[in-house]
């Protein structure tokens, strides 16, 4: 009792002195597909609150969201962040519930894997795609460079869409992950230096997928032909840098990564007949390359050349019965479960973006188009936002998907998801 | 006596005949607080008398050789921050944290050119001219407004890489403050009417307003600094990437 009048009693005097920050937006919108003019049923975020204290040296800072589905009119409030940073001299230090950001490039950041991605949002900018995940965040500033150490004691996968018939790439349901994540711990370091008139940084990242893989299976084959494959988390471990530099006018922003991923050790089940596991160790890589050049009447362009490669890669099913067995046992393509989402559409691709704003910032016109390099496919996106009073903004934008003749080719999925899309934002 | 005449006569023709350069080593030489701070309003209107505010708040050290800025207003670019550190011996750091992205992001300064926020100020006249980098041309004196003015003509060389061709520059004779500006495209067409208002602030004169005129899209922005404060201690080591991220208390 007495802790809890203690506690309650700093709160209170903490927040009469302290400084209450309270921001967020309200952004209502409705997507509708192309092909039919019917509404896309889609869990979306309806309103986004900051809200937070500041006292001295120290910061409390929540973000809420609530998530509303017109078709059933289900909304959901949820935390994205709430944490305390505390800012001494010589850097800051942070904990709770956080969505940090590495990477010098734009949207595609090979580097960045503190956070899972929200495959609902996967489209959107910024940390708006992210989920926010516990953990604690130093970062030591010094004249000429500054290290970033992030720790985290749990892990969180990737949230996917199961059973969306309005996402073409959604799983029909929720795979079953049958061996849990034993060691949740994650580690990532960050150190950046200024070079040359530009940044250049390296990162570590230790954790695990944040998408499932197989893990194991039994034999034999079921009847209709179903393979019994288990699903796991493998740990991978990243290596990155970026960089960011100038050429006369142009800015170069450049990233990569190099991830080698590895299955784990896993419960085996008591009866081990036609029980087999697989050992997989891949090297893989993803990078960005980025122009950027800003014209005389301000609108920026940028070109970015985006690739992610598997460099080698080893498969090998065993059976832990008979150990020194040679299991021939079919091998699934190897699916990065880490890394940037756009890797899940193509290993190589170029996209081309231009933003402006005209009529003193009343008028905003954002457009990319990203083209497959491997095999036909774009997606062309064009976002037009009016602002006729001040905070006030109405949208209005499309997404258009062209695959090919090949029906997985994920451009092709995608087409289904060509839409037109409207709404207001309203900042407060 | 001789001598004494000779002096004054040499006395009297160089206080009559400054050149160029030397009047604005006089302006760069005059006192200046060593750091300062401020609450910035931009009013930014276009040719159809449409105006839209900004709200910012600004720390500086070293005459703006080291600045920081919070904007407060619009809404949707509260948190956004900005840092630039200039260098005489290499370019210039200029850093913007994007809330949204949780970002730092560099950005090239090499543009100077470049709108800042889409006003009619850029980078490059947010940013202290360095003598050496520019010629100095003195021009006939002029009223304005009932002060008395230097007028001189400043030439970036190709050293500042400057977006300007020329500068046009009213001095007020007494206190050395600018009074007005008028600054010429490449083409050497005129692009920018500048006019400013000086207030005493402890014993520094220091900027009250810029009005600044973009006569080519006939459109204005209007910078006002309110609640001046110099020589408060601003720490130099406000200067840094970390404080981008949160306001000032």
């Amino acid at each position: 009792m007495f802790y809890k009048k203690l506690i309650l009693s700093i709160f209170i005097a903490g927040t009469v002195k302290a400084q209450m920050n309270i921001a967020g937006e309200f952004n209502p919108y409705v997507m509708t597909r192309t092909a039919d003019q019917s509404q896309i049923d889609l869990p979306f975020r309806l309103l986004s609150l900051d809200f937070g204290f500041s006292f001295e040296s120290f910061d409390l800072k929540t973000v809420t969201g609530v998530e509303q589905r017109y078709s059933t009119r289900e909304h959901s409030i949820y935390l994205r962040e709430a944490y305390v940073a505390f800012y001494p001299n010589w850097g800051e230090v942070k904990i709770g519930k956080q969505i940090h950001s590495w990477g010098a490039a734009d949207a595609i950041n090979p580097t960045d894997n503190i956070n899972p991605y929200d495959y609902y949002y996967m489209f959107k900018a910024g940390t708006g795609k992210k989920i926010g995940k516990l953990s604690l965040a130093s970062t030591v500033y010094r004249e000429n460079f500054q290290v970033e150490l992030i720790v985290s004691p749990y892990f969180t996968p990737n949230r996917i869409p199961y059973g969306e018939k309005d996402f073409p790439l959604a799983l029909d349901r929720k795979p079953l992950i049958k061996h849990p994540v034993k060691d949740e711990l994650e580690l990532g370091a960050r150190f950046q230096t200024s070079l040359g008139g530009g940044d250049i940084s390296l990162s570590y990242f230790k954790g695990t997928d944040r998408m499932p893989s197989v893990q194991s299976a039994y034999l034999p084959i079921t009847s209709n032909g179903v393979r019994n494959f288990d699903l796991g988390y493998r740990k991978t471990t990243v290596l990155g840098s970026d960089f960011v530099t100038f050429l006369g006018d142009f800015t170069i922003r450049a990233e990569g990564a190099l991830y080698n991923t590895k299955n784990t050790s896993i419960d085996r089940p008591a009866n081990t007949s036609g029980y087999l596991e697989i050992i997989q160790d891949v090297i893989y890589s993803q990078y960005v390359v980025q122009l950027e050049y800003t014209t005389a009447t301000d609108i920026m362009v940028s070109g970015q050349f985006i690739g992610s490669k598997t460099i080698d890669e080893k498969n090998q099913w065993f059976m832990p019965k008979y150990p020194s067995y040679n299991i021939e046992f079919p091998v699934l393509p190897f699916n990065p479960g880490m890394g940037t989402p756009f890797a899940m559409f193509t290993n190589k691709a170029a996209l081309i973006s231009s933003s402006g704003v005209m009529m003193d910032d009343q008028l905003e016109l954002i457009g990319s188009l990203m083209i497959n390099l491997n095999e036909s496919g774009s997606m062309l996106s064009i976002a037009l936002g009016y602002s006729p009073w001040i905070n006030w903004k109405f949208e209005l934008g499309t997404t258009q998907f062209n695959g090919s003749d090949n029906p997985l080719n994920p451009f092709t999925l995608m087409q289904d998801f060509n839409h037109v899309r409207m709404g207001i934002l309203y900042n407060f | 006596m001789k001598q004494s005449f000779l002096l004054l006569v040499v006395f009297i023709s160089a206080g009559f005949s400054q050149t160029g350069r030397e009047i604005a080593v006089m302006v760069d030489e005059s006192p200046s607080p060593k750091d300062m701070s401020n609450e910035t309003t931009m009013v930014l209107t276009n040719s159809k008398g449409k105006s839209r505010t900004n709200k910012m708040l600004s720390k500086s050290v070293d005459g703006s050789e080291k600045q920081i800025t919070w904007f407060l207003e619009p809404k949707d670019d509260k948190g956004v921050a900005f840092l630039k550190i200039e260098y005489s011996d290499r370019d210039d750091e200029m850093r913007m944290w994007l809330p949204d992205f949780k970002k730092i992001r560099r950005i090239s300064s090499k543009r100077k050119g470049d709108s800042f926020m889409a006003s009619d100020l850029s980078y490059e006249d947010l940013t202290s001219r360095e003598l050496d980098k520019h010629e100095y041309e003195r021009k006939e004196d002029e009223t304005i407004d009932g002060v008395e003015c230097y007028v001189i003509e400043v030439i970036p060389t190709a050293k500042a890489e400057s977006s300007y061709l020329k500068h046009k520059s009213w001095i007020n004779k007494s206190t050395l403050n600018l009074v007005k500006e008028e600054s010429f495209d490449k083409r050497g067409e005129l692009i920018k009417r500048k006019k400013f208002s000086h207030k005493k602030v402890k014993q520094y004169y220091v900027m009250s307003q810029i009005f600044v005129e973009n006569v080519q899209k006939k459109h204005t922005t209007k910078v006002t600094f309110d609640k001046v404060e110099v020589d408060v201690g601003v720490k130099p080591t406000l200067f840094q990437e970390k404080n981008l991220k949160r306001l000032p208390r």
